[in-house]
């Protein structure tokens, strides 16, 4: 998978380089996730701009990333998502769960 | 008659530069390494220096008195050579092993190297001995008179011009001694051999064989008719005693006569217990299968020389008269009769009988004082560099005294009796070595008390009952201390000891001495322990035979502290000077491991320590060799200790005990019973904890990158072993065991030295340890046991080392066993993990190939005017080929075919893809290269992530204009065949495989087709099928195929080209897909 | 010009060829004039459906076993998608999984599949056939 993390003013942005972010994938992005909590990481943001399809596994890995960072007191935010992922979250109801915001720089602002 | 002074002298100087030449002959020989005296000749004729002047004189004067009962005294050294075949070989063996340098050192090393029984046997030899000397010196003056003619003991020196007299005995005493001391005592060594000596000692037997035959045949021959004619006159001139003389006495009717047994008894014993006996027998044997020609060869020396006794005796006694001075009838019969050459010949008979004795007897006796009497006192002082010319000296000295004692005995003593009793004396001393003798060769029990009380007792008891009455008798002594007993105590008379009468002098003193010395020795022995040094001599004395039979020693004592080979020979050297010293280690190092550094393995210091006193008592014997090396060694800050018994019980000869066979048997239960590496460490180690009272052991072994890992701990107080643990300072050792191969071990960490730092070890309270490697037999060591002890020093013995090795062998038999079965699990699973693999790759080809077949149409559309077939036949599990054709209206159809690069899954799949992408196409009005355009853009993100390209050609063909545009995505030109022309036109547009670039310009052309025309669309299969040559099938054949069937249906075009290939590569099978797509226009 | 397009692809239990059947559906969505539907949501409605289907497949009911296999049967037509989802494995209780009144909201990491599945599909079953399961998924189109 095709994961790229950078760090912003203390905060993780993790971006998410594939088209698809599936059952095929999206526990590389788990144990991603999980190293960046273990390392001590508080805040992170996962951005989905490439994402043009999303299932149900990679939404439970966002779920799982965001549960992980809760129990640290840390939070997880997602930016970038695209008509037919926004619309994943909606049908789950995630959009509620999730800090969503249209790009990283937003998201970087909003802290 | 006589010869006079100055003729006899000069005989006897003649005679005495001969042997001299003789023995110096002999000598050199030697020293060239020629040896003439090895022989079994020579050694017989040195036995015979048994026969001394008392044989030579003496034997015709007890002869003449008591008749043939002489004969005991041969015939008892006669009857004991039957022995020799089994006793003088043993001893002889014993002797050389040990370096043994006279019987009273084979005594005393035989109970336990014991200095006061060494003492008491040189003292007992010396007083036995001083009247046998005697006898010789007395013998030779006595008979130098009666061939010069003087009647007086001294020879006047008048003619010098002075009063002064020289004593004959005096002078013959001082040749012998320089004599002694040339051949005798050259060097200090007395285990060596000394060919010179025995050289003469032979050629004077050889005399005196000769002399007294010459005399015997000349008395019989010439005085008289022959034997016969003797006994027949003796027997008119005195029937009774022709009548006693020929009658074995038994009774010991006369005080002088003496029985048979007594006899029989004590020449036995002196064959072999007299110093000179032993002396010529034992350490000057070159070769033990000399032994066995003596055996018969000195019994028939024995013979010749006492062939003439009878007549001479009986003739003398016919001649003179009476047996009066019958001692001398060998000399005085020549004398009388008036031939002065035999009487010179029997003079030199008689001398050489004496001298060789003499000779013998004193270099004997003066290394018994040495090594007994001088020794035990010198060893108590530091060794100095002047030692070895002290003690070389000293042994001289001791011939010098030796002999002059003789003649003081000669002188003070010498006339009272007769000269036979004077050898009996001696006879009865050396016959008290006889129990000590035979018990420390055949009875393991007898013990060094037994053996200094027995001979104590004895000799006290001979001294008692046969010296003081010869003291007695010539007058130094009360007679009544013989007739009223000591104070008046009848009991204690010394002929009569506990109210013994009747008895003659002889077997009365035999009787009781022999009864105290015999019932002291056994009962001694029986009540009383032997000490360790004793077991360890009686071991020897044993196993010197025992050995043979596959008898392995175990070595039971170590030092406590390492002394290097240079400190043993420097010590030596002190004693024997440093070429005899630097010889006898060379010897040593012969078969043996010395490192650079002169050190030696631990187990071999005993052997070296052995070695070493071995060298030493070949000089000054082996209780002083003992003693010198014992204080050298407490000099030293070491001593000899008891190696640990790591088995409890007493030990068995055999060189496995019982508990290291348990062990044995254990260790093998534990690696046999599973096959878990770790279980077997640990049980192993536990096992060795347990039974040999460790305190640690450690199983490390080598990993498969190299290193080492510590696999197995166990002892108490253990702890996580890292480069502060104890064990971390075994480094070293373990280096070396890698790289030796071999056991290292310290059986006292607190000598260990200055070089390694074993400050943890010393503080975790070790004091032992070996490592040993885990090895199989010549192979490189897979891992290291190591073992520690915190209570005992020395645990680690040559036995104990073998033990842990086997053991070690068994673990590491055990170990690659193991290795070798995960080697094979392992090769197994991949396998069956390859295997698995292919399956998964097959199935997913087979999946693949199910997808693209499912993807191809069933059946080509109708359409009027146009004939359309395709077909495509895959090749075993690969997929990739496709085509399609789709029906757009009445008039149009669309026709392609492609090529993934991949036979995977996703190749098939990209393929579904490709279809449900073209089918969505339908309804358009697209193209082909439009058509082309979207599969690119929409298949190149798929394709770029599965790394696979597309290669296609699309076409749409208009049945009512007849037009036929295309465009192609780098696939192979498909052909026309136009009707009635064999040429083939390729259809050919610009355009790039689909999945390489994201945009691409793909070209359209058209083409008219008229009836007839066939057009062909395949895949790569067609053209590259090859046949077993090699060849393609090719471009050409195609055209000119598709030419000769372009009349018949598509369908059978295609179906006829099928054959063609399968004609042409031989094989039903494909190597790839070919797929074929015909429109025919009608 | 009636429509009718039959795909059947049967796939190795993996999910790495998800995205590819995804495409497939989306293409086949692509298959309807607007006038029909929404092609862009048909598109990847059908994506979404057939990947949840199928990671349900090889997930649950062939339990990951790397040698079992999914088949895949697409029927479209004018008035109806159906899809086929067969798997060899011992399947699973469609009624375990969590009921349409579950909170899609709530933290859980699992058990979103169906409900997607549910909430695009007209009808969904599961039942036995021959050698395995099918999940029998339809969903009716409308016609403008």
């Amino acid at each position: 998978m095709n994961i790229k993390t950078e760090s912003n003013r203390g905060v993780i942005v993790v971006f998410v380089k594939e088209e698809r972010l599936d059952a095929n994938n999206s526990e590389e992005l788990k144990s991603e996730l999980n190293h960046l909590f273990e390392i001590g990481t508080k805040d992170v943001i996962v951005d989905l701009k490439e994402v043009r399809f999303i299932d149900s596994s990679g939404l439970g890995v966002l779920v799982s990333g965001f549960k992980n960072a809760s129990t640290r007191q840390g939070t997880i935010k997602l930016s970038g998502l695209q008509t037919q992922v926004k619309s994943m979250f909606e049908l789950t109801r995630l959009h509620r769960v999730f800090d969503i915001y249209a790009t990283v720089d937003d998201a970087l602002e909003n802290r | 008659m006589n010869t006079g002074i100055v003729y006899a002298a000069s005989i006897s100087a003649l005679y005495t530069a001969i042997i001299f030449l003789v023995a110096w002959y002999a000598h050199h020989r030697k020293e060239t390494g020629r040896s003439i005296v090895s022989n079994p000749i020579v050694y017989s004729l040195s036995i015979a220096v048994y026969c001394t002047s008392w044989t030579f004189y003496g034997s015709v004067g007890k002869a003449s008195t008591t008749g043939i009962d002489f004969l005991m005294i041969y015939l008892g050294p006669s009857l004991a050579a039957f022995s020799w075949l089994f006793l003088l070989r043993r001893i002889v063996k014993i002797s050389k092993d040990n370096n043994i340098t006279s019987i009273a050192d084979f005594i005393s090393l035989r109970y336990g190297k014991s200095i006061w029984l060494g003492a008491l046997v040189t003292i007992i030899a010396v007083l036995g001995i001083m009247p046998y000397i005697a006898l010789q010196i007395k013998a030779v003056s006595h008979s130098f008179f009666l061939v010069s003619g003087l009647q007086v003991d001294d020879i006047p020196l008048t003619r010098l011009g002075t009063d002064a007299k020289l004593p004959t005995g005096l002078i013959l005493a001082i040749i012998l001694s320089i004599f002694s001391i040339i051949f005798g005592a050259r060097k200090l060594v007395s285990s060596d051999r000394h060919e010179g000596l025995v050289a003469a000692v032979a050629f004077e037997s050889l005399i005196k064989l000769i002399s007294l035959l010459g005399v015997g045949i000349f008395v019989t021959y010439f005085l008289f008719d022959g034997a016969m004619d003797i006994y027949t006159r003796f027997r008119e001139f005195d029937p009774i005693a022709f009548e006693r003389l020929f009658t074995f006495d038994a009774s010991g009717s006369s005080p002088e006569s003496i029985p048979t047994f007594t006899m029989l008894f004590l020449s036995m014993g002196a064959i072999m217990l007299l110093p000179r006996q032993f002396h010529v027998m034992v350490i000057e044997n070159s070769d033990e299968k000399h032994i066995s020609t003596a055996m018969w060869l000195f019994p028939a020396y024995l013979f010749l020389i006492n062939l003439f006794v009878m007549p001479i005796a009986l003739g003398g006694i016919l001649t003179t008269g009476s047996n009066q001075g019958a001692d001398f009838f060998v000399i005085n019969l020549p004398l009388i009769t008036g031939n002065i050459a035999i009487a010179q010949l029997a003079f030199l008979g008689g001398v050489s009988a004496a001298a060789g004795m003499v000779m013998v007897e004193s270099v004997a006796i003066s290394t018994m004082l040495l090594n007994h009497i001088f020794m035990p006192a010198i060893v108590r002082c530091t060794p100095r560099a002047w030692f070895p010319l002290l003690l070389i000296n000293l042994k001289r000295f001791g011939i010098f005294l030796v002999i002059m004692m003789g003649y003081f005995y000669h002188r003070i003593v010498g006339d009272s009796y007769m000269l036979v009793n004077m050898g009996l004396i001696s006879f009865s001393a050396a016959a008290q070595f006889m129990p000590a003798m035979l018990g420390g060769l055949y009875w393991r029990r007898g013990n060094k008390a037994g053996a200094i009380g027995g001979i104590l007792l004895g000799f006290l008891i001979w001294f008692y009952t046969l010296l003081l009455p010869s003291f007695s008798r010539s007058g130094w002594l009360p007679a009544d201390l013989l007739t009223e007993g000591p104070f008046g105590i009848a009991l204690l008379k010394p002929t009569a000891l506990f109210g013994l009468a009747g008895m003659d002098l002889w077997s009365h003193s035999l009787f009781w001495s022999m009864l105290f010395n015999i019932s002291t020795y056994i009962t001694c022995s029986i009540m009383l322990k032997q000490t360790d040094k004793e077991k360890e001599q009686v071991l020897k004395f044993m196993a010197t035979f025992e050995r043979e039979r596959s008898y392995r020693h175990t070595e039971q004592k170590r030092l406590s502290k390492p002394v290097t080979t240079s400190q043993f020979v420097t010590l030596m050297a002190k004693f024997i000077g440093e070429t005899e010293a630097q010889r006898a280690i060379s010897i040593y190092a012969d078969n043996r491991e010395i490192d650079a550094e002169g050190a030696v393995s631990e187990f071999e210091l005993p052997n070296l320590k052995r070695h070493t006193e071995k060298t030493l008592a070949g000089s000054v014997g082996a209780a002083a060799a003992g003693a010198i090396v014992d204080s050298f060694l407490s000099d030293m800050g070491s001593r000899m200790e008891s190696v640990y018994d790591i088995y409890s019980t007493v030990r068995t000869s055999l060189d496995q005990s019982q508990e290291s066979l348990f062990v044995r048997l254990k260790a093998s239960e534990i690696i046999n019973r599973t096959l878990d590496l770790q279980i077997i460490m640990d049980d192993l180690l536990n096992l060795l904890l347990k039974e040999f009272k460790l305190d640690a052991a450690i199983i490390q072994l080598k990993d498969e990158s190299g290193g080492t890992t510590v696999t197995s701990y166990q002892g108490a107080n253990r702890r996580l072993i890292n480069e502060k643990h104890w064990y971390s300072e075994s480094g070293p050792y373990i280096d070396m065991v890698y790289r030796d191969r071999k056991a290292h071990f310290t059986n006292d960490a607190r000598l260990a030295g200055n070089t390694l730092t074993l400050e943890r070890t010393l503080a975790e309270g070790i004091i032992s340890f070996a490592h040993i490697p885990i090895s199989r037999e010549g192979e490189q060591a897979l891992g290291i046991l190591s073992v520690f002890s915190k209570s005992i020093a020395g645990l680690f013995t040559q036995e104990f080392i073998n033990l842990l090795s086997s053991l070690c062998g068994q673990l590491a038999q055990a170990i690659t066993i193991v290795s070798e079965m995960h080697a094979k699990d392992r090769e197994r699973d991949h396998k069956e993990r390859a295997l698995l693999q292919n399956a998964r790759v097959m199935r997913d080809m087979e999946i693949a190939q199910q997808i693209q077949i499912s993807l191809l149409p069933d059946n080509a559309p109708e359409i009027f005017g146009v004939d359309l077939a395709g077909k495509c036949i895959s090749a075993a599990h690969v997929g990739g080929d496709y085509y399609d054709f789709f029906l757009r209206n009445e008039n149009t159809v669309d026709l392609m075919i492609a090529d993934v690069s991949g036979h995977s899954v996703g190749a098939a799949l990209i393929m579904a893809e490709v279809r449900t992408l073209l089918r969505a196409q339908v309804n358009t009005a697209h193209s082909a290269s439009a058509i082309l355009n979207i599969l690119n853009s929409q298949l190149h993100d798929d394709l770029t992530r599965a790394e696979l390209f597309i290669s296609m050609f699309y076409a749409k063909y208009n049945s009512a204009s007849g037009k036929l545009s295309y465009s192609n995505a780098g696939h192979n030109h498909p052909i026309i065949h136009r009707a009635g022309t064999s040429a083939c036109i390729e259809l050919d547009t610009e355009g790039l495989i689909i999945g390489v670039k994201t945009s691409v310009i793909f070209e359209e052309r058209n083409i008219e087709l008229a009836s007839g025309d066939v057009l062909l669309l395949y895949t790569d299969g067609l053209t590259e099928a090859f046949n077993s040559e090699g060849e393609m099938f090719g471009n050409e054949k195609v055209c000119a195929h598709l030419g000769s069937v372009a009349h018949l249906p598509a369908r059978e075009i295609i179906d006829s080209i099928f054959e063609a290939v399968i004609d042409f590569t031989g094989s039903r099978t494909f190597q790839d897909d070919i797929s074929l797509v015909i429109l025919k226009i009608n | 010009m009636k429509k009718k397009i039959a795909l059947e692809i049967t796939i190795p239990n993996q999910t790495r060829y998800l995205g590819l059947i995804g495409k497939i559906g989306e293409n086949m969505a692509r298959e309807f004039d607007d006038t029909v539907c929404d092609r862009d949501v048909l598109a990847s409605q059908l994506n979404i459906v057939l990947t949840e289907s199928i990671v349900n497949a090889i997930k649950h009911a062939n339990a990951t076993d790397p040698n079992k296999e999914v088949h895949v049967r697409i029927n479209v037509n004018d008035s109806e998608i159906s899809i086929h989802v067969y798997d060899t494995g011992c399947g699973f209780d469609l009624n375990t999984i969590p009921s349409p009144c579950f909170d899609p909201g709530s933290l859980n990491e699992k058990g979103r599949g169906i409900y997607i599945i549910r909430s695009m599909m007209d009808s969904v079953e599961y039942r036995r056939t021959n050698g395995g399961n099918v999940l029998e998924m339809k969903k009716s189109l409308r016609h403008g």
